[in-house]
């Protein structure tokens, strides 16, 4: 079974993510009170969205090449985008929301792991 | 992932409630002086204000070096940039802090009251220039303010301790 083909590399992707975003949050929460601060979001799903669909690639044969057309999942990286000034209100929301997004994600892969360490070890006591 | 970078969030919580906590002081100070006329520059106390500054990003060497090696701009949304250039560690800011503690320069409030000791020939004294509700205000938003950095340093516990239980 080929591991780098389940949901698991995308999961801890998201997971790297959702702990950038939160570190942006937090970044922005602290500076709500800050004159002039400008808030920072990170922007990740579209790019995901993007490489699990469909598309052309362009083959890289050297890091160096810049990469075109749809990007690979391994190759997503989270994006950091400067936006406009800060709401501590819905700046709380992303918060919650981000928080619930990495709590899911967790989740998730807990049961993929548990899964697989079931079809390899079988049922206990059998 | 970085042990540390995980934490980082609660860094960034930990220097906002230590900004607020400041703050707050700063208001206490200002509100148990609101009635005073002699200091030890002189005349009355001066209402004290927190001047915040957000802690830029860290730029680390590599960042510096290869940004001076080959330097890409993109003036579209639609170009790309190389893979150096989208580090997603680069450019998070790391927080806020207090710039300084300033000196409210606006003119002290002139009260009539002959009694005073501290009063002028016409029977004004020179009052600080403190608005008592004004300083309500701003410790209620220190407060929350507080509160919303303590929130940020919660949820990342949590996501750390459910990341644990792997």
């Amino acid at each position: 079974m080929d591991l780098d083909r389940t949901s698991i590399p995308i999961l801890t992707k998201a997971l790297d993510a959702y702990t950038l975003r939160q570190r942006a949050i937090a970044d922005n929460i602290a500076n709500s009170e800050t004159p002039g601060f400008r808030r920072r979001e990170v922007r990740f799903e579209e790019e995901l969205r993007r490489a699990l669909g469909e598309g052309i690639r362009g083959r890289r044969t050297d890091p160096r090449h810049i990469p075109i057309g749809r990007p690979k999942v391994e190759e997503v990286r989270p994006r950091l985008v400067r936006a406009n000034d800060v709401d501590v209100e819905l700046e709380m929301v992303r918060l919650t929301k981000n928080y619930l997004k990495y709590i899911s994600a967790i989740e998730v892969l807990k049961r993929r792991l548990r899964d697989i360490k079931l079809s390899i070890e079988g049922r206990g006591g059998m | 992932m970085a042990i540390e970078r995980m934490f980082a969030s609660m860094d960034i919580g930990a220097t906002g409630l230590s900004a607020q906590r400041v703050r707050m002081e700063v208001i206490a100070s200002n509100l148990a002086n609101a009635e005073t006329t002699r200091t030890p520059q002189g005349g009355p106390y001066r209402r004290r204000v927190v001047v915040l500054r957000s802690v830029p990003p860290e730029v680390g060497f590599r960042t510096v070096l290869r940004s001076s090696l080959v330097a890409l701009r993109t003036t579209r949304p639609k170009h790309i940039l190389p893979e150096w250039e989208r580090r997603p560690t680069s450019g998070y800011g790391r927080g806020v802090e207090v710039a300084s503690i300033a000196q409210d320069p606006s003119p002290f409030r002139r009260v009539y009251d002959p009694s005073h000791p501290d009063a002028d020939e016409d029977g004004y004294v020179l009052m600080p220039n403190i608005r008592v509700l004004k300083e309500m205000v701003d410790m209620l938003a220190a407060q929350r303010a507080y509160e919303a950095n303590a929130a940020v340093i919660q949820a990342e516990k949590e996501m750390a301790g459910r990341a644990l239980e792997l």
